[in-house]
């Protein structure tokens, strides 16, 4: 699990938003998932979905709980070189991100 | 007893503050050498394919990869040995030097007490990597986050410096998350102002 940083702000109502931000895809899609782990900071991973993806704090926090509960979540999705650049980004950031064929 | 106060904080001026103790930054300095050994640990990758012959063993092919660094830099296709190949090809010598390049900046400025917004990205960035290589070293699990530290444990002092590198990073996570835009996205529901 995701290690609880001290607080966290409840958006209970949200659905969480598919990941279609992406341009219109005819190529093959392909997806980011991010998969928990024991390390990483429930804040600290949230953060880096805001900055990386531009997603409010609401999706964000979202994803990051979705990965936290349920193991792993589509946090990004599109051609598969914009795929390879999401998880480049994201391995940078520490986080465990893999990708495949939608 | 009372809580200690924050290290890191927003200022008006759009920079970060930091007040580290002496023990605090050396502590530190400590850390932040172990990390410049981990990020490039002989057995990365190499920098650039071979030339000639076979340019398909990549980092991939690795028999026993270092946990650290199977941590560090972890696969983008687990399933897909070539792809993999490929993948660690086009970004592992990047990543590293995004890695070198934080720990040089943190470096630089283990003795400020004040940072602009990429200097503070660059601390946050090594106390996560440093708990990435802290925590993969001691084992950590769910399990032995949800106890309290143990005094007898022969990792105890490891464990105590782990849990600040934590304390710290939130304090940046949660300094740096105050400058990122406010982003409202259809779905997100609530009734909040626009900013």
């Amino acid at each position: 699990m995701l290690m609880p940083a001290a607080r966290t702000i409840a958006h209970p109502t949200t659905t969480p938003a598919e990941v279609t931000r992406e341009h219109p895809v005819e190529a093959p899609r392909w997806i980011v998932i991010v998969s928990n782990d024991p390390i990483n900071l429930m804040t600290y991973v949230t953060y880096v979905f805001r900055k990386l993806f531009g997603y409010s704090q609401a999706h964000a926090h979202e994803l990051m709980l979705k990965v936290h509960h349920q193991g792993r979540a589509v946090v990004s999705g599109g051609t598969r070189e914009r795929c390879e650049h999401d998880v480049a980004r994201l391995h940078a950031h520490g986080l465990w991100a893999t990708m495949q064929p939608d | 007893m009372t809580e200690p106060r924050p290290r890191v904080v927003r200022t008006g001026d759009g920079r970060i503050s930091l007040r580290l103790g002496a023990q605090e930054r050396t502590i530190l300095a400590g850390l932040v050498g172990e990390l410049r050994e981990a990020v490039a640990a002989p057995g990365s990758a190499p920098r650039t394919a071979a030339p000639g012959a076979g340019a398909r063993d990549g980092a991939a092919a690795t028999a026993t990869p270092d946990p650290v660094l199977a941590r560090l830099y972890p696969p983008a296709f687990p399933d897909d040995p070539e792809a993999e190949a490929a993948f660690q090809d086009l970004v592992r010598a990047d990543l590293e030097d995004d890695r070198r390049d934080r720990v040089a900046v943190v470096d630089e400025t283990l003795g400020a007490t004040s940072l602009d917004e990429a200097q503070a990205a660059a601390w946050m960035g090594v106390l996560n990597d440093l708990r990435l290589v802290l925590g993969t070293r001691l084992g950590v699990t769910d399990e032995t986050e949800a106890h309290p530290i143990d005094e007898d444990d022969p990792d105890a002092e490891r464990r105590i410096v782990y849990a600040y590198a934590g304390w710290l990073l939130g304090q940046f996570v949660d300094a740096l998350a105050a400058g990122l835009p406010e982003i409202h996205e259809p779905g997100d529901g609530g009734a909040g102002e626009q900013s």
